[in-house]
């Protein structure tokens, strides 16, 4: 018989919390971007495409941990 | 006879290959891959504004007449364009002050109006609100609106400049 499995929080669902969260992250920062364009704001350009690459460096991270533990469980 | 044994063994042999539990995996892996393709795709389209602002050239904010002090009445507003062709709104408050901003939403770049009863600055699209001193007050607008600044000789006002960020 089937026991009753209990959620656990382990790193793989924390590493999809974490790409969620950067997802959308970009997504306000590209908008972001978009909108300073609009209005020559080139300084808050500047800044919203620094942190957009830092983001896009650890969401390459995330996936690649994530990656990992998933196609390491078989 | 009935055809509905028939059937329902034909029917069966169309689904016997899947498998509920991969089917869960697949997509749950599926959904990872696309969260991160579109969260890299989204953070690298950024890069191609900021490299467009070293190819376009702003609009030049030479000093330009825009009307004279007693054509325009307190309360009143009057559009004109500066720097180059950017529509902007002149405002004639009703402490008798000059303020003029581009009279582009800086969420959607829809125009702003001025709203004589209540004082503010009013983009009707997604009804966005600016205070007389063009900073936002309600609404999807999260940046001020970029303000002309002007000089008053002989009752005559002239655009002279434009600030975009112009503080509280």
């Amino acid at each position: 018989m089937r026991s009753e499995e209990r959620f656990i929080m382990g790193p793989k669902v924390w590493s999809l919390i974490g790409l969620v969260i950067l997802l959308a992250t970009n997504m306000v920062l590209f908008q972001y971007t978009i909108e300073s364009y609009m209005v020559y704001d080139h300084a808050s350009m500047r800044l919203f495409m620094s942190i957009a690459i830092i983001n896009v460096g650890l969401i390459i991270l995330l996936y690649r941990y994530w990656k990992k533990i998933e196609y390491s469980d078989k | 006879m009935s055809k509905e044994p028939k059937d329902r063994e034909r029917l069966s042999g169309l689904v016997d290959n899947l498998s509920r539990a991969d089917d869960v995996k697949l997509n749950r892996r599926a959904f990872i891959k696309s969260t991160f393709g579109a969260g890299i795709a989204l953070g690298l389209a950024t890069i191609p504004f900021n490299i467009a602002t070293f190819v376009r050239s702003e609009p030049r904010t030479d000093r330009q007449f825009i009307t004279t002090v007693e054509a325009l009445e307190q309360g009143k507003s009057l559009e004109f364009e500066y720097p180059g062709t950017e529509p902007s709104l002149l405002v004639h408050l009703k402490t008798g002050e000059f303020v003029a901003y581009n009279n582009k939403c800086t969420h959607l770049q829809c125009p702003v109006f001025y709203v004589e009863e209540e004082d503010v600055l009013l983009c009707p699209c997604h009804r966005g609100y600016f205070s007389v001193d063009g900073q936002p007050q309600s609404g999807p607008p999260q940046r001020e609106l970029p303000k002309i600044l002007l000089e008053i000789e002989n009752g005559k006002i002239f655009a002279v400049g434009r600030e975009i960020h112009h503080g509280a």
